[in-house]
């Protein structure tokens, strides 16, 4: 029995301090229409106590019900299962082989960081839903069972590698780490005889943060700005800026009538003055939510006799840390926009089956293709294949159909402006013509794969080997074509190819459906 | 039992198609609990609508308003009557050794097959009206979707359950050793109105007496 399982070998409770944290999800359980309905009950003066005593009693009552949850939350592993007792009124009781657990998520918090616990999210194969969570363990008891999980897959059942469905985590630094954040590749496991490698495939610095956070979409940042916009003149009052009265007061001067005139090119540069405040304050944003969410993002690969696992570690004041097999992998999609080109790098997400995707910004070009070898077998597909120039014919018709009630409304409404609808119609089609020029796709023996998108480039790689189902689809307007629409589907997502000849959908159906069942691999 | 990896060239021209004209028609009755499921809709909208009438014009409300809403739900109802009707004759299953495939669709139509290998539950469910007609919904379950073929006979919904429930024990464990496979599954005539196999794939854990008590107990 190695030291982590010693650890975990007794029945125990999570650390006394998840009352708190168990109270807080209690609180969020209330919905906030709930809470502000409570709110003016209290407030109406109509109840017989003050508002201080509710909330006092209210206090007392999540304290209560936390600590009853804490209390009744039991947890061990034994006989190669992970067993956990739960519930308050009526008891819950799980029993999950240890080899069946796909991925051991930590996830640290604020909080979590300070206090030195961890979020543990425990996910099997057995449903595409995490089974349950910690919601506050020590970190070295959650590390453990990150380390059991994962020597219980390698000495697994013997002859099952061909036909094992999924890996788990990877294993982490037996002793436990003096900080809250274990920064860097975990080192192997000491003196559990399993021989596990590490390897950092790729790490964020904060330069490389910036960039994610330039070539990020600025205007993605305005949700930010919009309210403070709208709060300007409660702020005004608050902050009692001298600035903010004039300008306040020459707008409202502006706008009556014998109010002083402005020419269209004050009103110009004011616009686009405007313009480029807010597209530069949406991208210091920008470059804010990057270092917040992807600080110190590190993507390691961890060699074990379970198979290979990536693992992602990122987050400034809430540190995740994802970890899954590679078999576990669906699809790999990567977009990259212009800004994104301009620095050389690419947002590359790979599909995992579970809670959520595996997302690595800011990879180069190289970072791609090793990701992509690890995950892939084989060569990559040639994307030389074009689809029918019907699309483009399809987007303008639907963009014409779809302008009908809009132009009639306004050519009753202005008359000769109706004509305006031209625009959308026309950018449109060449929208759609510049896209279809660049939609391209191909396959290998094994793989499938889409190259699209003018602007933003986007590319889709999966593998026949994790088809669920298969579809050929043929809408009016394709039969009348002969064209098609091939769908794979994934455990995770859909892939599709449009616009394709039927003969090629069948025949690309045919032979997916030729790996899938005559493959001994699984699909997962 | 290391998998043994080969790399062979394979000519797609030669690998099995999808015969278009092998498809199995629906059992006939299917269509008759289609236009009885839409007439008891449409008897309910009737009756509401005359209870909304009735208390529209207690209330001296526009009469007109509950009539149209009805006239536009009856409409919509008829239409779909429409579109199932032309649906029948493009519905169709075909059962291959490893795989079934489903054509259905009127507007775009649609031909989705599932190997049986990635089949995670497969159950017959049974409604009213498919009872009335002796009718069964055959459900196939992967980690991807759902597939159900409805209007099946419950012989044949039954038998393919069976069918579909051994091919993919089979094929879970590789093809390579039968006893492994689940146990036929008992005839749904005799049981209840859903029946489903056991998972092929294990199941995900469920709550389970355990015998250890948890400290402080």
């Amino acid at each position: 029995m190695s030291e982590a399982e010693r650890l975990l070998a007794e029945p125990s409770r999570q650390s006394p301090l998840a009352v708190i944290f168990l109270a807080w999800r209690l609180l969020r359980q209330i919905s906030l229409v709930n809470l502000i309905v409570l709110g003016a009950v209290v407030s109406s003066g109509r109840l017989p106590v003050s508002g201080a005593v509710l909330v006092l009693l209210a206090a007392l009552a999540l304290g209560v019900m936390g600590g009853l949850s804490w209390w009744r939350f039991v947890f061990v592993v034994t006989d190669g299962e992970l067993r956990v007792s739960r519930g308050v009124l009526s008891e819950e009781k799980l029993a999950i082989p240890l080899n069946r657990v796909q991925t051991v998520s930590l996830e640290q918090g604020l909080l979590h960081q300070i206090l030195n616990l961890t979020k543990v999210a425990v996910d099997t194969a057995g449903s595409t839903e995490t089974e349950f969570k910690f919601d506050a363990l020590e970190r070295r008891r959650a590390e453990a069972l990150r380390q059991v999980v994962s020597e219980h897959r390698s000495g697994g059942v013997p002859g099952a590698e061909a036909v094992v469905s999924a890996g788990s985590s990877v294993a982490v630094s037996a002793p436990p780490p003096t900080g809250p954040r274990s920064d860097g590749p975990p080192p192997p496991p000491g003196g559990v005889g399993v021989d596990v490698r590490t390897e950092v495939i790729a790490r964020r610095s904060v330069v490389d943060l910036v960039k994610i956070g330039l070539s990020s979409w600025p205007w993605a940042g305005l949700v930010f700005i919009i309210p403070l916009i709208a709060a300007l003149d409660e702020l005004r009052e608050l902050l009692d800026f001298p600035l903010l009265d004039q300008l306040s007061q020459r707008v409202e001067e502006v706008g009556q009538d014998g109010g002083p005139e402005v020419s269209v090119s004050v009103l110009v540069a004011s616009v686009v003055s405007f313009i480029l405040v807010v597209t530069l304050a949406g991208w210091a944003l920008q470059v804010v939510r990057s270092i917040i969410t992807n600080w110190e993002l590190t993507l390691t690969r961890t060699t074990s006799p379970a198979g290979d696992s990536l693992r992602r570690d990122a987050g400034l004041f809430n540190r995740t840390s994802l970890a899954a097999n590679l078999r576990r992998v669906q699809g790999v999609r990567s977009t990259q926009s212009p800004m994104q080109r301009w620095f050389g790098i690419r947002r590359l997400v790979l599909s995992i089956t579970g809670e959520a995707d595996l997302a690595v910004p800011g990879s180069t070009d190289a970072e791609f293709d090793r990701i992509e070898s690890l995950v892939f077998d084989g060569e990559r597909p040639v994307a030389d294949r074009v689809v029918s120039r019907a699309w483009v014919w399809l987007e303008a018709r639907n963009r014409a159909l779809s302008l009908i009630a809009p132009t009639i409304v306004v050519a009753v409404l202005f008359g000769w402006w109706a004509l305006l609808a031209a625009a959308p119609l026309a950018s449109g089609v060449i929208g759609a013509h510049l896209s279809w020029r660049r939609y391209r796709w191909g396959f290998t023996d094994r793989r499938l794969a889409v190259r699209a998108g003018f602007l933003t480039h986007r590319t889709h790689d999966v593998e026949f080997i994790k088809a669920q189902s298969v579809d050929v689809r043929r809408s009016f307007f394709q039969r009348r074509r002969g064209l098609a629409t091939f769908r794979l589907q994934t455990a995770e997502e859909g892939f599709e190819v449009h616009m394709i000849t039927e003969s090629e959908a069948n025949a690309l159906r045919d032979l997916v459906l030729y790996h899938v069942e005559s493959s001994g691999r699984s699909w997962m | 039992m290391k998998e043994v990896f080969l790399n062979s060239r394979i000519d797609v021209q030669d690998l099995p198609e999808l015969p278009p004209d092998s498809f199995e028609p629906l059992a006939p009755a299917f269509l008759r609990s289609k236009y009885v499921a839409d007439a008891i809709t449409a008897m309910i909208v009737v009756v509401l609508a005359v209870f909304a009438t009735a208390v529209m014009r207690a209330a001296k409300g526009p009469v007109w308003v509950p009539l149209a809403a009805a006239a536009v739900v009856l409409a919509l109802i008829g239409l779909a009557a429409v579109l199932q009707t032309m649906s029948v004759r493009h519905l169709g299953y075909l059962v291959r050794d490893h795989d079934l495939t489903l054509r259905q669709g009127v507007i775009v139509r649609i031909t989705s097959t599932i190997p049986y290998n990635r089949v995670q539950h497969v159950g017959v469910d049974r409604g009213p009206i498919e009872r009335l007609y002796g009718l069964a919904t055959l459900q196939l379950r992967s980690a991807g979707g759902v597939i159900g073929i409805s209007g099946l006979t419950t012989s044949d919904a039954n038998r393919l359950k069976e069918l579909v429930a051994r091919r993919a024990g089979m094929d879970d464990v590789g093809r390579t050793d039968a006893s492994v496979a689940p146990q036929t599954p008992p005839d749904a005539s005799d049981g209840p109105d859903t029946d489903r196999t056991p998972d092929v794939d294990p199941p995900p854990p469920g709550a389970t007496e355990q015998p250890w008590a948890p400290p402080g107990e």
